[in-house]
């Protein structure tokens, strides 16, 4: 309880972490993990369509490559924005890495199929057994990262990062090396896309 | 007034003033085709925020620790050295030091020297001059407020300096002179220009065209330069790709002789696994990633525009080999 108290009266800033890092601080290291891991695990989630196992291992190689350029770090830039930055690079790669890889086996790595074989998934019926809102939300959230995967790597990584990890335009904007306006206007068409995919799939009025 | 498509998004985004929001909502209550627009985005976003972080696996975190375990710290500046030693130091020795440091100041100028000294007068060069040269051992003392060691209380604010001191605009700018500068937006200031003198002498130019022809010459042919000061930090925070178009086959075996001349090495940008010179025969384009110390980016750069054509394609491909390689990805055509 009085750690905890003490936790809450100090919470060092990630100014002070990477100053402790540089002093020697290992476990200034391991805060700076604690602190970045699920956003870090969820921007390579959203990036490599959902699969967790790729997601994990990227996001390790993420934090080891952090580990070993931290003391050299400046804070020319706000430390989440230069992780964010790392991160998306590693996944760029390893998306790269796995395109080329399904090109060679003819797998399909675009857009939701029109007539995919796959039956169409069905909304919860309100009253079938086991339907409540919670099913919708599981259903939306399928349908969401379904329509995500489709989308292409530009518009999914723009609409990850500002709608899902609530990063501000102007933060964008320096992650993506892009003017505002461009990020916006990005934006807006991933968004337009992304409606017109879920629109196919489920009654958005029933999700929300 | 803005168009419509953008007053929807800045409605969505809450960046409408209260008196736009009103008349945005006014007309939504006309226009019903514009009010279902508007719902169905609204919805999408809603859905968005509503995912927000996943939580990392289980046992990520103690994962990621045990796997740097046996990973050294990396070496760290001596003005880091230097804060950790004091913070080291138990406060009241601290304290004890500091007071003790006041006294004697004080006592210094308290007691006579027995030396009469007529002083000086402020106004005077000679007292000016004395004067700079007791603030000498300050100025060193305040070091981290120099270029060469960073204020890390600089991390929290945002900040426009990275763009403004972003090395790679520099190499940018040898590669990409003029226009495409300016289209970018981003001039960089003339001291960084002093820091980072990309262009080689022309002795040098001549050496290392010899270099990177087709016929390269013996390692010793690259003339001995002083390598550009670059700081990795801030590589990391900017990134390069080069799309390369070359006249002639040769040219691209000589990408991977290049890269080794700067002590780098190239590699298949997909597999990652590391390319020989021969690697490049018989190849019309190839999709190389060499990695370098981030000293040798420069001058590798500059013999990268000897080599071909080379235009700067994007500034997101950076990625981190330890901090003491960089990546630059290549996209070599012949043309």
């Amino acid at each position: 309880m009085i750690a905890l108290l003490l936790a809450m009266v100090h919470r060092p800033t990630d100014a002070e972490l990477v100053q402790r890092f540089k002093e020697g601080d290992r476990n200034a290291y391991s805060e700076l993990v604690r602190r970045y891991q699920n956003r870090v695990f969820t921007l390579c989630l959203r990036y490599l369509r959902g699969d967790r196992e790729v997601a994990e291992e990227v996001a390790q190689d993420v934090f080891m490559a952090l580990f070993k350029a931290l003391g050299e770090f400046r804070g020319d830039a706000k430390l989440s924005t230069w992780i964010y930055r790392v991160t998306i690079n590693h996944c760029k790669n390893r998306s790269l890495y796995r395109k080329r890889r399904a090109h060679g086996r003819h797998e399909s790595i675009d857009g939701i199929p029109e007539d995919d074989d796959k039956p169409q998934r069905q909304l919860a019926d309100e009253s079938s057994p086991g339907s409540d809102a919670s099913v919708h939300q599981r259903e939306a959230k399928a349908f969401l990262q379904e329509a995500l995967d489709a989308m292409d790597e530009e518009q999914r990584q723009i609409i990850v990062l500002r709608d899902i990890e609530d990063l501000s335009y102007e933060e964008i904007s320096e992650l993506l090396d892009l003017p505002k306006g461009t990020v916006k206007s990005r934006l807006h068409r991933a968004r337009a896309e992304l409606a017109k995919k879920l629109s196919r799939r489920l009654s958005l009025a029933d999700v929300v | 007034m803005a168009n419509t498509d953008t007053r929807i998004h800045d409605y969505l985004d809450g960046e409408l003033s209260p008196a736009q929001a009103s008349a945005f909502e006014a007309e939504l209550a006309r226009d019903p085709a514009l009010k279902a627009q508007v719902e169905s985005l609204q919805s999408v976003v809603e859905l968005l925020h509503r995912e927000g972080p996943v939580k990392a696996p289980q046992g990520f975190h103690e994962r990621v620790m045990a796997e740097l375990a046996t990973e050294p710290m990396p070496q760290v500046g001596l003005w880091d050295r230097v804060r950790s030693f004091f913070r080291s130091l138990p406060m009241e020795t601290v304290a004890m030091a500091v007071a003790a440091a006041i006294v004697l100041v004080l006592v210094g100028r308290l007691v006579p020297t027995g030396v009469e000294e007529p002083a000086p007068s402020p106004m005077t060069t000679e007292g000016e001059a004395l004067t700079q040269t007791d603030r000498a051992p300050e100025q060193e003392a305040e070091a981290p407020a120099s270029p060469t060691e960073p204020a890390v209380a600089d991390l929290e604010p945002e900040t426009e300096k990275a763009a403004e001191k972003d090395p790679f605009m520099e190499v940018a700018k040898v590669l990409e002179p003029g226009p495409a500068e300016q289209a970018a937006g981003r001039a960089a200031p003339s001291d960084a220009v002093a820091t980072l003198d990309l262009e080689p002498a022309a002795p040098e130019a001549d050496a290392v065209q010899k270099a990177t022809g087709p016929e390269l010459g013996a390692k010793e042919a690259i003339p001995a330069t002083d390598p550009p000061q670059v700081d990795i930090g801030s590589h990391l925070n900017a990134a390069v790709a080069y799309q390369v178009k070359v006249g002639e086959a040769a040219a691209l075996r000589n990408i991977a002789t290049l890269a080794e001349r700067h002590g780098g090495r190239a590699y298949n940008a997909t597999t990652g696994k590391a390319l020989r010179p021969a690697d490049f025969d018989n190849a019309s384009a190839v999709q190389v990633q060499v990695r370098i110390p981030p000293a040798q980016l420069a001058a590798f750069a500059s013999d990268l525009q000897r080599v071909g054509a080379v235009q700067k394609t994007s500034m997101n491909d950076v990625n981190l080999y330890g901090p003491d390689t960089i990546s630059v990805n290549l996209d070599v055509r012949l043309q």
